[in-house]
């Protein structure tokens, strides 16, 4: 079971911003996107959610999304954007309420929407107003509400997906490892997940795969182990990267892979 | 907390899950409840009231036994106050939940059918149609009929939004600014060609135009509740089946289609619904405004925007508001009465300011 692309191909405008990309991310798998801003990462992402018409083909599980409707993708995967903004004063129950695609009653719709909330540590914010939550605490209704589309990893044998498109990047780093642990587990129970990373850290942390983009192509892929090299890393992003130096003189140093030591 | 009461607190909250706050569904409820109960109040004081009283005792009466209201009585009732009645619900309706929609589709609470040139477009259509009847459209009068009149202004109010919503919107995302500049510069170029149709129009023509532009449930008849009523209540029964979609939209048209709609048709059913609620409004009764703005506005600070209880209570509170409002023009220089459209102007003018100086902050202007 995987979500697989196949030389996609993209042009916004005159610009080609992805070029050939071939991509795998097998259910069971937190799979990262790691590259220089404007390398095409979420572009790519907007190519496997379906929203992007491109080049190429992605196939879900074999078939071509192309010949998915809506309700069948977001059945089998949701997508937490990087920024959403809301238009009307929706309660933080609501928002996450949109996230069930079908009607169900009442009792077992509370019972997911408290959970998604209490997974997301927003227990008990189900009656405060969307807008007058702080960055960080909306993009979490929104991690709660793409839970709530998709909250069986595995479902009638088949695996869901949550594409996340810098999942972590307003919050703080308390709920970064929290939110990560979330995107981890829900691989660990047989569900997929896609995610656009900026902290090399937290990806190294918990990806079991990772695709460096750079330019649009995907420059390597494999677990960490192997692509987090001074070279690779070093070349993707331009920028001089030394992976395991611990850095010399008294400069403090925080990681959150050392809460395991 | 740590990292692992995340999971922990989860197990224990599913345990007890009783209600869960922040559901706004039964409060929804008991507001429509309400409404529809308001509803039938404001049509009894429509049916009683004006230069004739009737009292709602003998109008009760009558519904049993026929000689309870005297001929002249029934006249008024039946012939005059009933189809007045009627047309107020129906256009009151129409034009509440067409702002709703559009409120929804364009994703900010500003727009409103009357103020972005969409109602300027449908009367274009209808001063078209009433101009060019007898020559130009002279197919089209004859293929419609008596549609030909509502149909103009829906073909009207139709191009108006399409072109707002191409202008305005760009990306999935709607600016305010240029939404409420495009639409005024749409309803300028409506109102300019109106004044060159109008201008071009002979005195009997003149005359129709006079009646239809006052904006008025007065000239109500069976025969206009006929042409308009079946699109307008075709158009409400279409968007009852994009609330949830506008639901979706208001995350943004990228995040609706990932919870799997279909936001192209969900725009296009919204489009066409609110042109032909609006055509169909204009066409009989000529330019109403700011029901569209003040009935929506009202209710989402009461039950909140979810747009599945938004529409109907909106349908229901904009029918008592539009009937009210007529009931206030016809009292107000008794026996003559004013037209309905300065009555509804005079108190949503204040009420659209008094939204935009609380939004100022947040409209991007």
């Amino acid at each position: 079971m995987s979500f697989i692309a196949q030389g996609v191909s993209a042009t916004l405008g005159s610009r080609r911003v992805l070029q050939n990309v071939d991509f795998e991310a097998k259910a069971g798998d937190v799979t990262a996107i790691v590259g220089p801003n404007g390398s095409g990462k979420t572009t790519f992402l907007k190519a496997l959610s379906g929203e992007l018409r491109v080049d190429g083909h992605v196939f879900l599980d074999g078939t071509d999304i192309r010949g998915l409707k809506p309700w069948q993708l977001a059945e089998r995967r949701a997508v937490l954007q990087q920024a959403t903004t809301m238009a009307f004063p929706f309660r933080v129950y609501e928002v996450v309420q949109l996230g069930l695609s079908r009607p169900v009653d009442r009792n077992s719709s509370d019972k997911l929407i408290g959970q998604a909330l209490s997974m997301v540590g927003l227990a008990g914010f189900g009656e405060r107003l969307y807008q007058e939550l702080s960055g960080g605490e909306q993009q979490r209704v929104h991690l709660a509400r793409v839970l709530c589309q998709v909250w069986e990893p595995v479902k009638n044998g088949s695996a869901s997906y949550l594409f996340l498109d810098e999942p972590v990047a307003s919050l703080d780093i308390r709920h970064q490892i929290a939110i990560m642990e979330i995107a981890h587990g829900y691989a660990r129970r047989g569900g997929g997940v896609i995610a656009v990373m900026h902290d090399l850290n937290l990806t190294a942390m918990f990806a079991d795969q990772v695709f460096l983009m750079r330019s649009g192509s995907v420059i390597a892929n494999g677990p960490p182990s192997k692509t987090f090299t001074n070279a690779l890393l070093s070349s993707v992003f331009d920028a001089p990267l030394a992976v395991n130096v611990v850095p010399h003189d008294d400069i403090p140093f925080v990681l959150p892979q050392s809460r395991w030591v | 907390m740590s990292i692992g009461g995340f999971i922990g607190h989860s197990a224990a909250h599913s345990r007890r899950v009783a209600r869960l706050k922040g559901d706004r569904r039964q409060l929804a409820r008991r507001t429509i409840a309400g409404l529809a109960v308001l509803l039938v109040c404001v049509c009894t004081i429509s049916l009683t009231s004006g230069a004739s009283t009737v009292s709602s005792g003998d109008l009760l009466r009558s519904l049993v036994e026929s000689e309870a209201l005297s001929a002249r009585d029934r006249i008024i009732v039946i012939d005059i106050r009933l189809p007045r009645m009627v047309l107020g619900v129906l256009i009151g309706a129409a034009l509440a939940v067409s702002g709703a929609v559009m409120q929804g589709l364009f994703r900010n609470p500003l727009a409103d059918p009357g103020l972005v040139g969409v109602s300027a477009g449908a009367g274009l259509g209808a001063i078209a149609m009433i101009v060019l009847g007898g020559t130009m459209l002279a197919p089209i009068a004859l293929v419609f009929g008596l549609f030909a009149l509502p149909v103009a202004a829906f073909i009207g109010g139709l191009l108006t939004t399409l072109v707002l919503y191409r202008i305005a919107t760009r990306n999935g995302q709607t600016s305010v600014a240029t939404m409420l500049l495009a639409g005024i510069v749409l309803g300028a170029l409506a109102g300019a060609l109106s004044g060159i149709l109008v201008y071009l129009a002979d005195d009997a023509q003149l005359r129709d135009l006079t009646f239809w532009g006052l904006g008025s449930l007065a000239g109500a008849t069976w025969i206009k509740i006929a042409t308009a009523g079946p699109i307008i209540v075709g158009a409400l029964l279409a968007v009852s089946f994009v609330a949830r979609g506008l639901n979706a939209m208001a995350l943004g048209e990228a995040a609706a289609h990932q919870l799997g709609f279909a936001v192209q048709r969900i725009k296009l059913i919204a489009i066409v619904s609110v042109a032909a609620a609006v055509g169909a409004s204009v066409a009989v009764s000529g330019g109403i405004g700011f029901i569209g703005i003040v009935v929506p506005h009202l209710l989402r600070l009461a039950i909140g925007p979810d747009h599945r209880y938004l529409l109907p209570a909106s349908a229901l509170l904009g029918a008592s508001m539009l009937l009210l409002a007529d009931a206030v023009a016809r009292m107000i220089v008794a026996p003559a009465e004013l037209p309905i459209g300065i009555v509804t102007a005079l108190f949503g003018a204040p009420f659209f300011l008094w939204i935009l100086l609380r939004r100022r902050g947040v409209v991007d202007l």
